[in-house]
């Protein structure tokens, strides 16, 4: 038997959904299995000790996270990480640009305290967002915003059993569906324009989509509904940084536009959910 | 180590023009500055940008990008027009993370150029000098 425990920091709890979403697979999946502590479907405060197997979502945004990661971590034999939060920090790091002082008047404008954060019984917050594995070592991650729940299922099944769980290693043009030319349209169009035609690769057409450098096994689902994809999966090789790759793969391809890259406005483009693992995210904290 | 600033500058090299330009330097005896560091890749369009970012993130002062001239100069058509693209795009993104564009620079160069060479590496090494070491060392995770 082995014991699971689910643990959330800051995110949506998106992750622990995929989880119930499994439905009957989830019931024969932890059949043979305890579910300790799991803050969604039981009633316990503390984290037991020992932990087989922890899955954490959410990334590390407060100290109180920190705390409870390191605990979590201290208790388990097996650590995963699932969802792009706690794999790359997510959309929330997109606030690494900020301070924390800028990121508190930009959330509430002149009603934001002048001089300090707030403090008393509120955990203090962190000065970045911080992805699981760059506090605490991390046994396998699965991407995704939220992960594919057949991905999730074979995942565990493959952890449960003493494995080690398959990633795709291929990006998710491979997975798609639309034809490519190998011709560029000059122009840069923006998501609320419609496309001109719904069978053509999305990028040739002038949209920025992340596919080339985003990692399949999404069947590329957002594609079959016409919208490019946002690369939520992440790198398609941990060893690669998405947004980089990206901006490699659209010079190469002839895009000038991108000459117009500053971190504000482009790192929501290519770096949306993997900015805090981003060389550049690294580079402008050292400024 | 001395007070003065010994900048350290990579130089990118494409191995049919601009290490040819480099090594015919080397021939000729010219002298080019001792801060730059070269390394001889296959293409310049095998730079990716996370190469270039790399350098600096290992503690360079300077990146300079070179391969053959423009216009059909290439070897493999047009890998030195994707690093130009590249480059540019890049410097935008430098600027954006406070290094400052400057630090990068892109030139073109034929494999019997050896003083443009020496010329172009000596006056992006006294710019990296004047512009003072970057800061940016950062211990290697």
């Amino acid at each position: 038997m082995t014991t699971i425990a689910t643990l959330s920091l800051s995110g949506d709890a998106g992750c622990h959904v995929i989880l119930a979403s499994l439905h009957e697979k989830l019931i024969k999946l932890l059949e043979p299995h305890e579910l300790v502590f799991c803050q969604i479907l039981k009633d316990s405060r503390t984290i037991p000790d020992p932990v087989d197997l922890t899955l954490v979502e959410g990334s590390v945004r407060t100290e109180y996270d920190r705390e409870r990661l390191r605990e979590a971590r201290a208790r388990t034999k097996t650590f995963v990480a699932i969802g792009s939060c706690a794999c790359f920090g997510g959309i929330q790091s997109l606030c690494n640009v900020l301070d924390r002082q800028e990121l508190m008047r930009e959330t509430y404008g002149a009603m934001a305290p002048e001089t300090s954060l707030p403090r008393g019984d509120l955990p203090e917050v962190l000065p970045k967002n911080l992805p699981v594995h760059e506090v605490v070592n991390v046994d396998f991650s699965i991407p995704g915003c939220p992960p594919e729940s057949d991905e999730v299922a074979s995942c565990l099944q493959a952890i449960l059993s003493g494995g080690t769980p398959q990633l795709s290693l291929k990006n998710v043009c491979d997975e798609c569906k639309k034809e490519r030319k190998g011709k560029l349209e000059a122009k840069i169009r923006r998501l609320t324009e419609r496309p001109t035609d719904l069978d053509r690769c999305l990028l040739e057409l002038g949209y920025v989509c992340m596919g080339p450098a985003t990692r399949a096994g999404c069947q590329a689902k957002c594609l079959a509904a016409n919208v490019p994809c946002e690369g939520c999966r992440g790198p398609a090789d941990q060893k690669y940084d998405q947004g980089v790759a990206m901006l490699d793969a659209l010079t190469s391809a002839g895009r000038d536009a991108i000459s117009v890259y500053s971190l504000a406005t482009m790192s929501a483009m290519y770096h949306r959910y993997s900015f805090a693992t981003s060389i550049l995210a690294k580079l402008f904290e050292r400024k | 180590m001395g007070s003065k600033f010994e900048p350290k500058v990579v130089a990118f090299c494409c191995w049919w023009c601009a290490y040819g330009a480099a090594d015919l330097a080397g021939i000729s005896k010219l002298t080019y500055p001792a801060s730059v560091r070269i390394v001889r890749v296959p293409c310049s369009g095998r730079i990716d940008a996370l190469h270039i970012l790399k350098a600096f993130r290992a503690g360079a002062d300077g990146v300079i990008v070179a391969g053959c001239l423009k216009d059909g100069g290439c070897h493999y058509v047009d890998g030195n027009m994707k690093a130009e693209r590249r480059v540019k795009a890049l410097k935008k993104a430098l600027d954006s993370v406070g290094i400052g564009s400057e630090r990068l620079e892109m030139y073109f160069l034929s494999a019997g150029m050896p003083d443009k060479f020496v010329e172009y590496t000596t006056e992006f090494a006294r710019r990296i000098e004047q512009l003072g070491p970057v800061g940016l060392e950062v211990k290697q995770a």
